[in-house]
């Protein structure tokens, strides 16, 4: 037997959850009301600024993690002979990705 | 398009999507009017994301028959070289069908300006959803739906719903958010 809850369920308990928040909201994206104009003419308040450096800079970390986690794999896969001879080269490229990433994280 | 996507340069990437989408709504519309459909609403300023690439996106509301809906959307889509096209009918409140999907509507309400739209869906992307809608023109609204090709059960989808709503609310404190249900159609083409 399934310990699976149904469709109903779930979205019950999703919704009051919801509500318990004082955030349920009914509407599918289609009911909600069109802001007019182009998204090209929204200013570009304080805000705005401060939300796009915060999903960049979490964009950047992931990035990193993902760049070293990658390194370490490959570190180790490979044995002890060539990892003498690469270690270096893998050493320089790591802190070439470091310095580039600092970068980017600079730029945001 | 893509390889801006990929290469992180998203706001190349939504610039790009969003010109392919003004030049062809006028074709679009043509479309759904020659086989009876009428289009309530449809605007080109919307971003999609579908097997985690950013892709051509209008937020069309029509009204007509399924058949014909599918029919013109299938057109539509085989004309501009698509693989898929996803339409969506909303489920009333006490309604059923054997066809019927879970979705998730989130309203960050403000005004969402186009790179910060593509940083959002990227963060949709990373909290395990390899499709979802951005109609960043509508109170900043993302839509995603609990289709096959997600691969996740149906509690995997509400946690991974439950993970990004409670990312999101630390930017967005206004946000509110709804599950619904939804028949989902998406023809491969």
């Amino acid at each position: 037997m399934s310990n699976e809850r149904t469709i109903d369920e779930l979205i019950d308990a999703f919704n009051a959850q919801a509500q318990a928040e004082g955030r349920y909201d009914s509407r599918t994206f289609w009911e909600a009301p069109a802001r007019p104009g182009s998204v090209r003419d929204i200013p570009e308040t304080e805000k705005a600024k401060d939300d796009l450096a915060w999903f960049r800079a979490r964009r950047l970390a992931k990035e990193k993690a993902w760049a070293r986690s990658a390194l370490q794999a490959l570190l180790e896969k490979i044995d002890a002979k060539e990892k003498v001879q690469v270690r270096g080269a893998l050493q320089a490229l790591r802190e070439e990705a470091d310095r580039l990433l600092g970068e980017q994280e600079m730029n945001v | 398009m893509n390889g801006h996507f990929a290469a992180g340069e998203y706001t190349e990437a939504a610039d790009l999507a969003l010109a392919i989408t003004a030049l062809s709504k006028d074709e679009l519309r043509e479309t759904f009017e020659q086989r009876g459909v009428r289009v309530l609403y449809l605007d080109h300023e919307a971003f999609g994301i579908y097997a985690g690439q950013i892709e051509p996106t209008y937020d069309t509301l029509v009204d007509g028959p399924t058949q014909e809906v599918l029919a013109a959307a299938t057109e539509f889509g085989k004309r501009h070289a698509q693989e898929m096209v996803l339409i969506a009918k909303k489920l009333n409140e006490g309604e059923s069908d054997p066809n019927e999907r879970m979705g998730v509507a989130i309203a960050l309400h403000e005004d969402i300006r186009v790179e910060v739209a593509v940083e959002i869906a990227d963060l949709v992307r990373d909290s395990g959803f390899a499709g979802a809608t951005f109609a960043p023109k509508r109170a900043g609204e993302v839509a995603i739906y609990h289709t096959d090709s997600l691969g996740m059960t149906g509690e995997q989808f509400v946690a991974a719903a439950s993970a990004l709503i409670g990312e999101l609310k630390t930017r967005y404190p206004g946000l509110t958010f709804g599950m619904h249900k939804f028949i989902i159609h998406m023809p491969s083409l």
